[in-house]
C-alpha cells in the first residue's frame, strides 16, 4: 500500500512487447531443456572412453564426432551445459544476495557503513576483473569450490553499488519517510518497501553477469583451473580440442559457438528485462 | 559499474588478442626475410640430391652414420666434406639464418646448471665433450678426443686430445681446460655424480689426461659424453664464473649471441670452429612457441625452419603438405608412472601393482601416439644397450588389479591426484589412465602444471602420482637407473620417489663396476625386472621424437639421445 510504484511499473509495462526479451528466453529455454534431458536425448556416456573410435567425424552415430578419447561430442557438449549453467546461476546468487544487501545497508544508513562498503567496492574495482578471479581461483587450487569462493570475493561489489545507488535515492522518497513515520523497523522498511522498487537494477544485471561467470568458467576451465578433467565443460572441451584444430576443427568451435548461443540469450533477456521494467 | 566490468572484459580480451599477435609475429624480421628467400627457392627449385638430404623418408641419421659419424677419424670426414664443398655445386650452401622453433626457453647458459634436454641441446652447440653419442645411440665416439686407453684393473683411462681444436676466443684446448672442466663439473654440476668416481686427474703433457678412478667404472667414457662434462676454457679464461657465463667460450660450432628470455635465443657461426667447413649456416635462432599449433603454422608460413614437439596426431597430415617433411626420429624417451612412495597408499607395493595391472599399454599407445610410438613394458627404452626384451612385465588384466588391490592397505580404492605437466601428448594419456584406474575404484584428480614448473615440484615431493619420463643423454644406461634408484649416489632421491631399495642399489652399483658386457646385461635385466615388480615405476610408452622441416633446410638428423648437430645443417633458399 505504501509501495505505489509497483502498482505503477505494473502498469506501465503493460502491452509492452520485448523481442529480445522473447528470442532471449527462447533460446536459453531451449538450451536448458536439452541441458536437462541430456541423458533421455543421448544414449552415450560422457565420460566413457571409446578409444577403438577416436576424433570420428561427425556421423549418424555421432552427431559432432568423437573426441581424442573417442567421447560422443554431442553428450559431453549437452553434459557440459549442465555444468556451465548451473555454475553460471549458482555462482551468481551469492554476489547477488551479499552485494545487495551491503549496498541497501551502506546506502541506507549512510556514514561509517557506507564508507566502509564504499571503499572495499572501490578496492576490488581496482583490480582487473578477470586478473582478480584468476589469481584467487590459482591460489584456491583449480575446481568448481573455488570458482565459486572466487565469485563470492570478487563479484559483490558491482551489485552493491547499484543498489547503494538506488537505495539513495529512494531514501529521501515519500513512501520511505512515510514508513518511517509509521515507526516500522529499519529491517522491514528496506526489505519490504525500498529493496522491491530497486531490486529490477540488479536482477537485470545478474543476467548479464552470468554471461561474465559462464565465460570465466570457459576461460578458468581453458587455462586449467576450472573444472577439472574428466567432467565436462566447454571450456576444457574447447582447450582440449585445440591440438586437433587443423583437422577436427569442430572439436573447439562447436562448444566455442555453445559459449555464444548462451552469452547470446542471457544478453538479450538482460536487454529486453531492462526495456520491460524502466520506469516510464 | 556494467561498464567498468566490462572494460574488465575487453582488457583481457585485448591482451589475449595482443599476445597472440605478438605470438604470430615473433621475429618479423626473420618473417620478411624468410618469405622472400622461399620465394627465391620456388623459381630456383630442383633441390639437388645430397647424400646428407634428409628429405628421404629413412630418415637421415643412417645416411649421415655413413657419412660422418661412423669412422672414429673424423680427420678423413672432415676432408669429405670439404671436397664436396668445393667439388659439388649443388653441395652444401654457406650463410642463413636456421629458425628453430621449440616449445620451451632456455633456463641458463652453464651446462653445470642444465637440467632440461631444451637448455642441453642448445648447450651441445656452444660446448662439447671429450666423447660424444655415436650415430646410431649405441656407443661413443672420440669428439674432442682422438683416442683413449684403459689400464688392466680399469681404473686408469688415458685420453689423447684432438690436434687442432680451438676455443672460439681462439685459445687452443690444452688437457688444462679438461681437467679444469671435469674437476669443476665434479664439484658443480647438477649431474656431476656421474663423475663421481673420478679420485685424480694427472696432465702428463699438454695433449693427454689421465684420469685415475677409485674403482673400476664400466660407463665412464659414455659419462664423459654427458653436457655437463663439457669443455670450457680453464679458469674460465679469466674471468669470474658469472662473467664467463654470460657469454661462454666453448669449443661448439657457434658462439652465443643474444638471449631474449620468452622469445629467442640466437647463436652465430665460430669462425675458429675445429671441423673444417662447418658449421654451414650463419647463425641458428632458437624461438620459443609454447602453442603447438603457432609452432606449425610459423613453419607452413616460412617463419620457422624447424619445429620440434610437433602434436603426434599433425604428423602425418603435415607431412603431406606441399615443401614440408614432418616425421619422427628414433628416441630413447620412455613415459611412465611415477609414485611418490613416501607417502600412503604409494608405499604399498600391492597399491603400485594393482595400478600396473589395470593399465593398458597398448590402448594408451594406439589412442595417444597415432601409430609414432609403442607400449613400453621396460624403464629403458629398446633402443639404448642393455634394454632386456624379456622383462617380465604386470599383464594388463582388471582381475589381477582387483585381486592385488584387495591385499592392499586400500582395498576399496582410494582418491589421488596425478601431476602433469601441460604439454603435448601427456594430457591425453593420463586422462586414458584416469578412465582405466576409475573400475578399482580409484578415483583420480588431474592436476595440469606449467611445463617450466613440473620438476620443481616434483624434486619438492609436492605430488602423490606423476606423469615423467626420461630421454637418454649418454649411451650407457647407468645415469638414468642410478638417478632412477639410487637415492644418494644418484642425486635425485630415486627420481623424486623416494623409492629406496636395498636390493636394487646393490644391483645398480654392481652395474656401473662390471666391465664385460654379458655380466652388465644381466645386472641390468634383473634391474628392469626388479622395478617390473615393485613398479615404483609403471613403464607407459615408448616415444620417438617428432620434427617438421622445410624442404630448404638441408642435412638434419637428431641421434637417438636427441643431439642435433646444426653444425651439419644448411639452408637452401
Amino acid at each position: 500500500m505504501t509501495t505505489p510504484s509497483r502498482s505503477e511499473s505494473r502498469k506501465a509495462v503493460r502491452g509492452r512487447r520485448s523481442y529480445s526479451l522473447m528470442i532471449g528466453t527462447g533460446l536459453l529455454g531451449v538450451i536448458v531443456l536439452a541441458a536437462i534431458l541430456a541423458p533421455w536425448i543421448t544414449p552415450y556416456d560422457p565420460l566413457a572412453h571409446d578409444l577403438d573410435t577416436i576424433l570420428a567425424p561427425p556421423s549418424s552415430d555421432h552427431l559432432l564426432g568423437t573426441d581424442h578419447l573417442g567421447r560422443d561430442v554431442w553428450t559431453r557438449l549437452l553434459y557440459a551445459a549442465r555444468l556451465d549453467l548451473l555454475i553460471g546461476v549458482g555462482a551468481v546468487i551469492t554476489p547477488f544476495l551479499t552485494g545487495t544487501l551491503l549496498g541497501a545497508v551502506a546506502g541506507y544508513y549512510g556514514g561509517r557503513i557506507d564508507l566502509a562498503v564504499s571503499a572495499a567496492t572501490d578496492m576490488l574495482m581496482a583490480f582487473p576483473y578477470y586478473v582478480l578471479i584468476i589469481a584467487l581461483v590459482f591460489s584456491l587450487g583449480p575446481g568448481i569450490p573455488s570458482i565459486f569462493i572466487a565469485m563470492a570475493i570478487v563479484a559483490w561489489v558491482s551489485y552493491a553499488r547499484i543498489v547503494r545507488g538506488e537505495v539513495l535515492s529512494a531514501r529521501g522518497q515519500q513512501y520511505v519517510m512515510a514508513a518511517k513515520t509509521l515507526g516500522y523497523t529499519d529491517l522491514r522498511i528496506i526489505v519490504r518497501h525500498i529493496l522491491p522498487n530497486v531490486i529490477t537494477q540488479p536482477v537485470t544485471y545478474a543476467m548479464s553477469d552470468i554471461v561474465v561467470i559462464i565465460v570465466g568458467v570457459v576461460t578458468l576451465s581453458y587455462l586449467g583451473l576450472g573444472v577439472p578433467p574428466p567432467t565436462p565443460d566447454w571450456g576444457s572441451m574447447i582447450a582440449s580440442g585445440q591440438s586437433f584444430m587443423t583437422t577436427q576443427w569442430q572439436l573447439s568451435t562447436i562448444p566455442g559457438i555453445a559459449v555464444v548461443i548462451v552469452g547470446l540469450s542471457f544478453s538479450l533477456i538482460g536487454d529486453g528485462l531492462t526495456h520491460r521494467l524502466r520506469p516510464e | 559499474m556494467n561498464l567498468l566490468k566490462k572494460r574488465g572484459t575487453i582488457g583481457l580480451a585485448l591482451l589475449v588478442a595482443l599476445s597472440l599477435i605478438a605470438a604470430a609475429c615473433g621475429g618479423e624480421d626473420e618473417e620478411e626475410t624468410a618469405t622472400t628467400e622461399a620465394a627465391a627457392v620456388t623459381t630456383t627449385a630442383a633441390a639437388p640430391e645430397t647424400t646428407a638430404a634428409p628429405a628421404d623418408d629413412d630418415m637421415a641419421d643412417d645416411d649421415m652414420a655413413d657419412d660422418d659419424m661412423a669412422d672414429d677419424d673424423m680427420a678423413d670426414d672432415d676432408m669429405a666434406d670439404d671436397d664436396m664443398m668445393e667439388e659439388d655445386p649443388d653441395g652444401p650452401k654457406r650463410g642463413g639464418d636456421l629458425i628453430f622453433a621449440r616449445h620451451r626457453d632456455n633456463t641458463t647458459l652453464d651446462p653445470g646448471a642444465a637440467v632440461e634436454t631444451d637448455t642441453i641441446y642448445v648447450l651441445d652447440h656452444i660446448f662439447e665433450t671429450l666423447f660424444a653419442t655415436s650415430a646410431d645411440g649405441a656407443s661413443v665416439d672420440p669428439w674432442l678426443a682422438s683416442d683413449y686407453e684403459v689400464s688392466d684393473d680399469g681404473k686408469s683411462w688415458t685420453v689423447t686430445l684432438r690436434e687442432g681444436v680451438v676455443f672460439s676466443n681462439g685459445q687452443p684446448m690444452t688437457s688444462a681446460d679438461v681437467k679444469f672442466s671435469i674437476q669443476r663439473a665434479i664439484d658443480e654440476a647438477a649431474f656431476g655424480f656421474l663423475l663421481s668416481a673420478i679420485e685424480s686427474i694427472e696432465t702428463p703433457d699438454d695433449m693427454t689426461v689421465v684420469f685415475n678412478t677409485s674403482f673400476p667404472w664400466a660407463p665412464f667414457l659414455a659419462d664423459l659424453s654427458v653436457w655437463a662434462a663439457a669443455i670450457m676454457p680453464a679458469d674460465y679464461a679469466g674471468m669470474s664464473a658469472e662473467e664467463f657465463f654470460e657469454n661462454p667460450i666453448g669449443t661448439g660450432p657457434f658462439l652465443f649471441d643474444e638471449w631474449v628470455p620468452g622469445e629467442y635465443i640466437r647463436l652465430v657461426r665460430n669462425d675458429n670452429y675445429w671441423q673444417e667447413g662447418k658449421p654451414y649456416v650463419d647463425s641458428v635462432t632458437w624461438t620459443q612457441v609454447p602453442d603447438d599449433n603457432t609452432r606449425i603454422l610459423q613453419l607452413e608460413g616460412g617463419q620457422a625452419h624447424i619445429a620440434q614437439n610437433v602434436p603426434l596426431n599433425l604428423l602425418d597430415s603435415l607431412n603431406e603438405k606441399e615443401g614440408i617433411t614432418a616425421t619422427t626420429f628414433p628416441a630413447t624417451t620412455v613415459y611412465w608412472v611415477s609414485f611418490n612412495t613416501t607417502i600412503e597408499p604409494f608405499n604399498d607395493r600391492h597399491v603400485r601393482r594393482a595400478i600396473a595391472h589395470a593399465i593398458d599399454q597398448d590402448a594408451i599407445s594406439n589412442a595417444a601416439l597415432f601409430g609414432h610410438g609403442g607400449p613400453a613394458c621396460s624403464v629403458i627404452s629398446p633402443a639404448v644397450p642393455f634394454h632386456d626384451p624379456d622383462t617380465p612385465c604386470l599383464e594388463s588384466n582388471m582381475d589381477l588389479a582387483r585381486a592385488e588391490l584387495a591385499q592392499s592397505s586400500v582395498p576399496d580404492g582410494f582418491s589421488a591426484e596425478y601431476l602433469v605437466g601441460d604439454q603435448s601428448p601427456n594430457l591425453p594419456i593420463v586422462e586414458i589412465i584416469q578412465g582405466q584406474l576409475a573400475p578399482l575404484g580409484i578415483d583420480i584428480s588431474i592436476r595440469t602444471i606449467d611445463p617450466g614448473q613440473f620438476y620443481s615440484t616434483i624434486f619438492v615431493f609436492d605430488y602423490e602420482i606423476a606423469f615423467t619420463g626420461w630421454t637418454m643423454d649418454i649411451p650407457d644406461p647407468d645415469q638414468k637407473i642410478s638417478f632412477m634408484f639410487d637415492p644418494e649416489l644418484g642425486g635425485g632421491d630415486s627420481y623424486s620417489t623416494g623409492y629406496n631399495n636395498p636390493e636394487m642399489i646393490e644391483l645398480v652399483r654392481a652395474g656401473q663396476t662390471t666391465f664385460a658386457d654379458a655380466d652388465r646385461a644381466q645386472i641390468y635385466a634383473d634391474i628392469q625386472a626388479l622395478n617390473a615388480e615393485e613398479v615404483p615405476f609403471i613403464p607407459l610408452v615408448v616415444l620417438d621424437a617428432p620434427f617438421a622441416w622445410s624442404d630448404s633446410v638441408k642435412g638434419l638428423w637428431v641421434n637417438p639421445v636427441g643431439k642435433r648437430h646444426l653444425e651439419d645443417v644448411w639452408l637452401d633458399e
